[in-house]
């Protein structure tokens, strides 16, 4: 069963399109931007990351002593 | 996780190589002796003087909070929510999908197709990252053996001739392609591991896993929740390490989210939660043993410097002061160049699924348009900036990822707590508290 391409396809294959063409004619500026944006991400943000993988990581543990295990997902 | 009484498709030791295939053994072998080094010898995780005795200790015990379960864990939800979703509720495997029990149909229409995009975009320039730390750690690592030159152009000849040969696996399907190179990896990574592990300082090693462990349960909470907002040096490593880390396994997560959820098909949550997450962790912890363990063991002890070594080419360094060190270099290459292949034809899969409305057998045409992509994105990246282009670039792609997955866990959460409800399996199941 092919199925047939989906809009997030064209979308997201132009989207990456442009980044790479950035990345061949204007290498410096491309570059610059990124790494604006990447150490505001890190400075600002840094704090949201480490809750939010702890958080799964506690979500993680708890399923794996989760009730729901007596009716293993699958074998019900 | 399937339909009742599912049976398993892969057997367990090919189900664990295939987790490593996909979503880390790029990373292990480049960091494998780069980390430890990193943090001992040139920055210190805690912003202290480097090279000491409790350097050691700390660059171990970072290193295994940085591959530890917090990674798996990260792989893991999107992982357990996919194949919870896709197998028990038979909603097609995408992200978007995933998300139904919060907002409803209108995941349907354009609102699922951004989100879509959002988790196809995460999972490009993930693997392109991963690809572009291949490609520049062949090079770095034909360089220090044979004086190859360590360039962008030689970058592009290698990612071309990896491309090529991935087109091929991708070609032959996931059946096929994937689990016999998965097994051809698992087999070189087993006889680089031990060939380390035997010619190193195998007590040292033992030791460091088991003091490390220690450190590394002892510390969890503190290091979990570290951002260090009285001490810039402090926060700049954080940002330069933790951080990144935290963002390369999140754009890495839909990806091997998809991935795992696709060949876990069969198994309990239960043991699904372990073998993601226990097991490959205590897998990385011995890896990260062994070949950082001797290399801080050959600087600190020997005298062997290391550290003044470009970061893809420390492994290398490492081997080259060993017996059959050319030949545990070489199975290194090889073993990059078989995880690049595996990493790629996966993310041509996973991709082509993701694009196509969820289909377990997307078209031969889209998964090659993908395959041409993530090369191209990982060789663009690399041309402006080299690695620090590839992160930087990562971290951005991570950000709204994050967002989704924090959703998708909300909504996981509410379906199940619905399905225990309605299964009436006594109380709503009550949080073990840990």
């Amino acid at each position: 069963m092919l199925k047939k391409a989906k809009p997030a396809f064209s979308i997201s294959v132009g989207i990456m399109l442009v980044l790479v063409l950035l990345g061949i004619i204007l290498p410096e500026g491309l570059e610059s931007v990124t790494e604006t944006i990447q150490v505001f991400i890190s400075d600002k943000f840094g704090w949201y990351y480490l809750i939010l993988v702890t958080l799964f990581t506690i979500i993680c543990l708890v399923f794996f002593n989760h009730t729901i295990r007596k009716n293993q997902i699958g074998r019900s | 996780m399937g339909g009742p009484d599912e049976q398993p498709e892969f057997n367990r030791p090919t189900w664990i190589a295939m987790l490593f295939s996909a979503g880390m053994g790029i990373g292990l072998v480049f960091w494998g002796a780069a980390e430890p080094i990193n943090h001992y010898a040139i920055t210190n995780p805690f912003a202290e003087e480097t090279g000491t005795e409790q350097a050691i200790r700390d660059a171990m015990s970072v290193t295994f909070f940085h591959w530890g379960i917090h990674a798996w864990a990260i792989y893991g939800i999107v992982a357990l929510v996919l194949a919870y979703f896709n197998f028990r509720h038979n909603r097609p495997g995408l992200i978007s999908a995933a998300l139904n029990p919060l907002f409803g149909k209108s995941m349907e229409g354009p609102l699922g197709s951004v989100i879509d995009v959002l988790a196809v975009i995460a999972t490009v320039i993930g693997v392109a990252t991963t690809l572009g730390f291949g490609a520049v750690q062949i090079n770095g690592g034909l360089s220090f053996l044979f004086d190859i030159p360590s360039s962008f152009w030689m970058q592009l000849v290698i990612i071309t001739i990896v491309t090529v040969l991935f087109m091929i696996s991708a070609w032959t399907g996931l059946g096929r392609g994937i689990k016999v190179l998965s097994n051809v990896n698992m087999i070189l990574a087993i006889a680089l591991f031990f060939i380390m592990f035997m010619i190193g300082p195998t007590m040292f090693i033992l030791n460091m896993f088991t003091q490390s462990i220690g450190a590394y349960f002892q510390t969890l909470p503190t290091m979990s929740f570290r951002i260090a907002p009285l001490d810039q040096a402090e926060r700049d490593w954080i940002n330069a390490w933790t951080i990144f880390y935290w963002a390369w396994w999140i754009a890495w997560a839909p990806f091997v989210g998809i991935f795992i959820a696709r060949v876990s098909k069969g198994r309990s949550i239960r043991e699904f939660v372990f073998t993601v997450l226990v097991v490959p962790s205590l897998i990385g912890f011995l890896w990260f043993s062994t070949f950082g363990g001797t290399a801080i063991s050959l600087e600190h002890f020997e005298g062997v410097d290391l550290s003044s070594l470009a970061t893809e080419e420390m492994l290398f360094g490492v081997f080259s002061n060993y017996p059959f060190g050319m030949v545990a270099s070489i199975a290194a290459i090889t073993l990059i160049s078989t995880f690049f292949i595996t990493s790629a034809d996966s993310g041509t899969y996973v991709l082509g699924m993701m694009t196509t409305g969820g289909s377990h057998q997307p078209g031969q045409a889209i998964k090659l348009t993908w395959g041409v992509l993530l090369s191209a994105t990982a060789l663009a990246l690399l041309y402006t900036g080299g690695l620090q282009a590839l992160q930087n670039t990562m971290i951005i792609a991570a950000l709204p990822f994050s967002i989704i997955m924090l959703l998708m866990a909300i909504s996981f959460l509410k379906a199940i707590y619905k399905e225990g409800r309605e299964l009436g399996i006594g109380k709503i199941p009550k949080k073990k508290t840990k």
